[in-house]
């Protein structure tokens, strides 16, 4: 008996495509992908648009927790081995097309391909690192810090030759939820940064690199003298 | 690679893992055409070339409880580093044995406790990076541990060959992911006092199953205070109010009782400024 030879096996071909226990979603901005307390049954491979993770607490609180973007995966709790309901609900933000992957889908494909883990184990490495990050910024940094922070995160500054240091459409609201304060402190802090310079606000909002000054430096130039300068009080 | 990916992990210092050059799990050779051999059939036609260790059975449990090729047991004392904020990341520790933190130092000399470890958990994953990068924490032991070192080629290494022992660590890097993200949102929206019951409810192991353990490991308030942001006199005061409430007792070790639960659960905290406490002790 001849043994026929596998075709190889390709990641990206398979993450761009339905197939078996896989198939492709198409949401609207605001639509779920999942809420909070559905079972934890599938993962997510956004191939197209932006999404948030947001959490709701029992007083009603919100955060917004993650934002994604092609190539991220979503929902990957469910590989959890004590996985049983979602912990967050995951929102469209813009239009969005991504490959719904189903829990033993999943376990098989990260089992039987070497490619395939390799590059789930690296975006898994890369959101516990970055999560671990948030953290730290949390317990270390004021309001304004992180907000600068954010920002620079989004116009994705660690990339050299980046070409957009425009950030994607995001509201003072959700900008509000990731770092833990008010819109209305958001609000405040951005025509701070627009003032200093920092950053351009024309309907989208352009980040300049002194940006990274407000979180180097302890104290911000004054935009007026009355005004005392801001240090790096946390807010409770 | 993801363009997606790059940034992401640009951004936390790391780029992803280098594919190891293909190996074939079972290290067997190609079947002759028109037949095929099992593993042991083929051991025998090349007359014993492979060794039997080969077709022993992987055992994920019996690999990280004893040394070997890549891997040494370390004990460490109390307040012993694991590896320092800023050292070449080259290895993965698996504690076997005793509790151990992570922390992180700010420019400005600051220290925040990121992570509490105890038996079973894997620290230092970030050195299964590409570029081997720098640690960008300090793990030390808190009570005395033991730990298996494995160096990263090996890490690597198993993680490709052995399915097994990649579950765990998959499963581990999740809940590891799950629980940072628990944290954040805790802080988040928590207040300090609720963070506080928090960390000493995790600390009592109230989510293990098998009974909560009650006592704590000895913690210093300063400690605390590090965990969730604030400071170690704010920490003295709440911990004071816990003990009044009945909360919590305090002889030489603190004990936790489950009505703290109820102050996290069910956002049952007396008001800062009430004159007396508003809710009932069951």
């Amino acid at each position: 008996m001849v043994a026929l030879k596998k075709a190889a096996f390709d990641a990206q071909a398979f993450l761009a495509s339905a197939g078996l226990g896989r198939r492709i979603v198409q949401l609207a901005p605001k639509e779920t992908f999942f809420s909070q307390g559905d079972p934890a049954d599938s993962i997510f491979y956004l191939q197209k648009g932006r999404a948030k993770v947001k959490i709701v607490s029992q007083g009603g609180k919100e955060a917004t927790i993650t934002l994604l973007s092609a190539g991220d995966f979503v929902g990957e709790e469910a590989l959890a081995a004590l996985s049983g309901s979602r912990l967050t609900t995951a929102i469209a933000v813009t239009a969005c097309t991504a490959l719904k992957i189903t829990r033993d889908e999943m376990i098989r494909v990260v089992h039987d391909e070497h490619d395939f883990s390799d590059l789930f184990l690296r975006f898994l490495l890369a959101r516990s690192m970055r999560i671990q990050a948030d953290l730290v910024d949390q317990l270390f940094n004021s309001s304004e810090k992180r907000l600068a922070r954010i920002l620079l995160l989004m116009a994705e500054f660690g990339e050299p030759g980046a070409l957009e240091p425009l950030i994607p459409k995001i509201s003072q609201e959700t900008l509000a939820e990731m770092i833990g304060t008010t819109r209305s402190r958001v609000s405040f802090f951005m025509n701070r940064f627009r003032k200093l310079g920092f950053i351009e606000y024309d309907g989208r909002i352009r980040v300049h690199k002194s940006l990274l000054n407000v979180i180097l430096h302890d104290h911000l130039p004054d935009d007026s003298a009355e005004k005392p300068s801001i240090s790096g009080i946390r807010e409770e | 690679m993801h363009p997606r990916l790059n940034s992401l992990s640009r951004l936390s210092y790391i780029s992803g893992l280098l594919p190891e050059p293909f190996r074939a799990s079972t290290g067997a050779k190609q079947p002759l055409p028109g037949h095929q051999h099992s593993r042991e059939e083929t051991a025998l036609h090349e007359g014993n070339l492979l060794t039997t260790k080969k077709n022993k059975k992987f055992d994920p449990t019996t690999f990280l409880a004893n040394p070997g090729l890549g891997r040494i047991i370390v004990e460490l004392k109390p307040k012993q580093a694991f590896f320092c904020q800023g050292d070449a990341a080259d290895s993965v520790f698996y504690l076997q044995k005793g509790r151990a933190r992570v922390t992180v130092v700010s420019k400005n000399g600051k220290e925040a406790t990121i992570t509490l470890l105890s038996a079973s958990d894997f620290v230092g994953e970030e050195s299964l990076a590409t570029i081997q990068g720098l640690r960008m924490a300090t793990a030390s032991a808190v009570s005395s541990c033991i730990a298996l070192k494995i160096s990263r080629s090996e890490m690597i290494r198993v993680m490709h060959d052995e399915p097994a022992f990649a579950d765990i660590f998959f499963k581990f890097l999740l809940a590891r992911s799950i629980r940072t993200q628990a944290d954040l949102v805790d802080q988040l929206f928590n207040s300090s006092e609720k963070r506080l019951a928090r960390i000493l409810l995790l600390m009592a192991e109230f989510n293990k199953p098998g009974g909560p353990e009650t006592y704590i490991p000895p913690i210093t308030q300063e400690t605390l205070a590090d965990m969730i942001g604030t400071t170690r006199s704010r920490v003295s005061f709440f911990m004071n109010r816990f003990r009044k409430l009945g909360f919590i007792s305090y002889n030489g070790r603190i004990q936790v009782h489950k009505s703290l639960l109820n102050v996290v659960l069910l956002d049952q905290l007396p008001d800062h400024n009430a004159q007396k406490p508003s809710l009932p002790i069951p």
